[in-house]
């Protein structure tokens, strides 16, 4: 099996003054290329951080990380890092964080900007996959005019347009009622089966994990299975 | 982006207050008609003089200003070569004629100022009508007068020729030979509506002094690529006044002439005016008038001090700014923006938002310095009275405020602004990690 994500004894430990908290415990785990897999467990397990450290947005205190095959080392600089985020990783928040003065069009040209498209292609691309996922009638709006499901697939279509080999999804629908939740989850399964994404998306919904090619659950920053 | 309009606006006024205090300045000093020679101007009014003997009866003897007089013209500024013009006019302190009115009946009180032809090469009046008095007019004593068109307006009608017009004035026949401008409040040594010859017959019963007994104002025009000569002449006349008192022992104005201390008695255009502002840089009185100097090393030091406060309120609001935009950072951050690249855009959006808050600030100064014009321009004048006795225009003209080296000041001023007050909090911003940002929000 082709390995998308390889953790090998990563910890991470957040350190005060007075505290030392270890939120990750000697993990190690692989994702296969095309994966679907859920990460679960109660709150403050270490879930988010280990979505965090797999999407370089965070280094962990110890232990290695391969990303499509490139081992990320902890000299790695930060513009090679950031394209790495660009060119292979997608994300989806729980809050959705999308940007309130942009428009939904130009939310999702993002990660393409920073990849140095042309203006007239950003702007073809945002469309198609916009059209993907169902919001062509709201290009122009703004973020606050959305739906907390549309403003969800707003940031789906911010996460796939790179065209990543990994998204990443930290409670996509943690903020959405049922039937959005089902929504973006059937969204999320198209881009797996469709195009092959590998996707690591941390849940709490028993349900929508068993959906999942694969579940793997942490309590106390250890995985337990 | 959308536009910060409290940027903007915090902007705006921070420009808007550098450049009224620019502008202030710029007034003063900047070549402006009719004094348009105020960059090579060497004005003295008094003459420094040293003591006879240094100690008498065990006191230290100081050096002494005295005012100078008609002799002192003619024994020591006329043998002067190197000035581009030299003249002078009689110091007595908004002193008025009356003169007749149209109607025949009222007199009008006129500002006037006792002066030489020579006066008219160094400050360049706009002639309406005629001609400056001329030397020959001057040493006949003959009774003539430049007026300003506001005075013409009263003593011979609204827009009606006054060039040749005989008027009454201290009950004696004046003829009028030009009517000028009138011209603005800020040109001190201008702003007056009567000038006539200080040798004409009859002014005596105006100035209620002898042309030998009045103090004098000289101005003097010297470029600077003449200073060294003219210091190197200086030093002569000096040396050959002092040499020759012994022989010159009667008295001026009652005292016995000592030896004369010349080069410092000369003030530029710049060291009077910093003098009028309190007195505050009395060091910096350059007697070279040393235009660049002053505004390198005081003005744009002074002004960036002032600008300071603005800067660093607009810093705090684009921290305060920065704070909120963090998790957008962060999320731009986390699809692959480099650190570089969004400083410049922080940078730039920024940049963006200080012109524009720049251009606003500049109009907004404008407004404010035509509206408040009679109050501004007269701000660094320190005698109220003075003030009150003014006779000038208030009308501001295109060389007072379009000039290019306020421009520049604003342009650096708003550079500086926005680098102070944006590349610090953005770095800081960037430096932060992507999930502490990112958190931030939540």
């Amino acid at each position: 099996m082709e390995v998308s994500i390889k953790l090998t004894g990563v910890n991470k430990i957040y350190r005060t003054e007075s505290v030392e908290t270890q939120a990750l415990e000697n993990v190690n785990l692989e994702v296969g290329r095309g994966e679907f897999l859920s990460v679960m467990g109660p709150s403050g397990c270490g879930k988010s951080t280990l979505l965090n450290i797999m999407g370089l947005l965070d280094v962990p205190t110890s232990g290695t990380i391969e990303l499509c095959g490139e081992r990320i080392d902890s000299h790695l600089s930060d513009n090679r890092l950031a394209t790495l985020r660009n060119r292979s990783l997608g994300f989806v928040f729980q809050s959705f964080h999308l940007i309130g003065g942009l428009s939904v069009l130009d939310n999702v040209q993002i990660p393409l900007i920073y990849r140095g498209v042309g203006r007239s292609e950003r702007i073809r691309r945002a469309k198609e996959v916009i059209e993907r996922v169902g919001l062509s009638h709201r290009m122009k709006h703004m973020p606050s005019q959305l739906s907390g499901g549309q403003c969800q697939r707003v940031a789906i279509a911010r996460a796939v347009i790179g065209n990543p080999e990994i998204i990443l999804a930290d409670e996509p629908t943690g903020n959405l009622d049922s039937h959005m939740g089902a929504d973006i989850m059937d969204l999320l399964h198209r881009l797996n089966e469709e195009d092959r994404r590998t996707i690591v998306m941390v849940t709490h919904n028993e349900q929508q994990a068993r959906e999942t090619d694969r579940i793997v659950k942490f309590l106390d920053g250890r995985q337990i299975s | 982006m959308k536009p910060n309009y409290l940027y903007i606006l915090g902007t705006a006024l921070a420009i808007a207050f550098t450049m009224v205090i620019a502008e202030v300045y710029y007034v003063q000093v900047a070549d402006v008609a009719p004094e348009v020679n105020r960059s090579t101007t060497l004005y003295c009014d008094a003459i420094w003089r040293m003591p006879i003997e240094n100690e008498r009866d065990g006191v230290v003897q100081e050096r002494t200003t005295i005012p100078v007089f008609y002799c002192d013209i003619t024994d020591i500024f006329s043998q002067l070569k190197s000035p581009e013009c030299i003249t002078a006019y009689m110091n007595i302190s908004f002193c008025q004629m009356n003169i007749r009115m149209a109607d025949g009946v009222h007199d009008y009180s006129a500002q006037y100022l006792c002066t030489d032809p020579d006066y008219f090469k160094l400050y360049r009046f706009r002639f309406l009508e005629g001609r400056p008095f001329n030397k020959t007019e001057m040493d006949g004593h003959e009774r003539v007068a430049v007026i300003t068109r506001d005075l013409a307006d009263r003593i011979i009608g609204k827009d009606q020729p006054a060039a040749g017009h005989i008027v009454s004035i201290n009950n004696y026949d004046w003829r009028v030979v030009g009517v000028v401008e009138t011209p603005p409040i800020i040109a001190t040594h201008c702003s007056r509506e009567l000038f006539v010859p200080y040798m004409a017959e009859g002014l005596l019963t105006a100035t209620h002094m002898e042309v030998t007994d009045a103090a004098f104002m000289v101005c003097l025009s010297v470029p600077h690529d003449r200073r060294d000569d003219f210091w190197r002449e200086v030093a002569e006349i000096e040396a050959r006044y002092n040499m020759s008192l012994s022989s010159h022992d009667f008295p001026v104005y009652g005292l016995k002439p000592t030896p004369i201390d010349l080069r410092p008695s000369f003030v530029s255009h710049y060291g009077r005016t910093w003098n009028d502002v309190g007195n505050m840089f009395d060091e910096i009185i350059i007697d070279e008038g040393d235009a660049a100097g002053s505004i390198l090393y005081y003005a744009i030091p002074a002004i960036l001090l002032l600008m300071l406060v603005p800067a660093l309120n607009l810093s705090g609001m684009v921290a305060s700014r920065m704070q909120r935009r963090l998790a957008e950072l962060a999320v731009r951050r986390a699809f692959g923006a480099r650190k570089v690249r969004l400083l410049w855009e922080v940078l730039s959006e920024n940049m963006m938002q200080t012109l524009i808050g720049g251009a606003i600030g500049l109009v907004v100064a404008w407004i404010a310095l035509y509206m408040c014009r009679a109050w501004i321009f007269t701000l660094f004048i320190g005698d109220l009275a003075s003030v009150a006795n003014m006779r000038g225009s208030y009308a501001v003209t295109s060389e007072m405020f379009f000039a290019p080296s306020i421009f520049i000041i604003t342009f650096i001023t708003c550079f500086i602004l926005n680098v102070l007050a944006t590349t610090l909090p953005a770095v800081m911003a960037l430096r932060r990690p992507i999930v502490e940002s990112l958190n931030q929000k939540q």
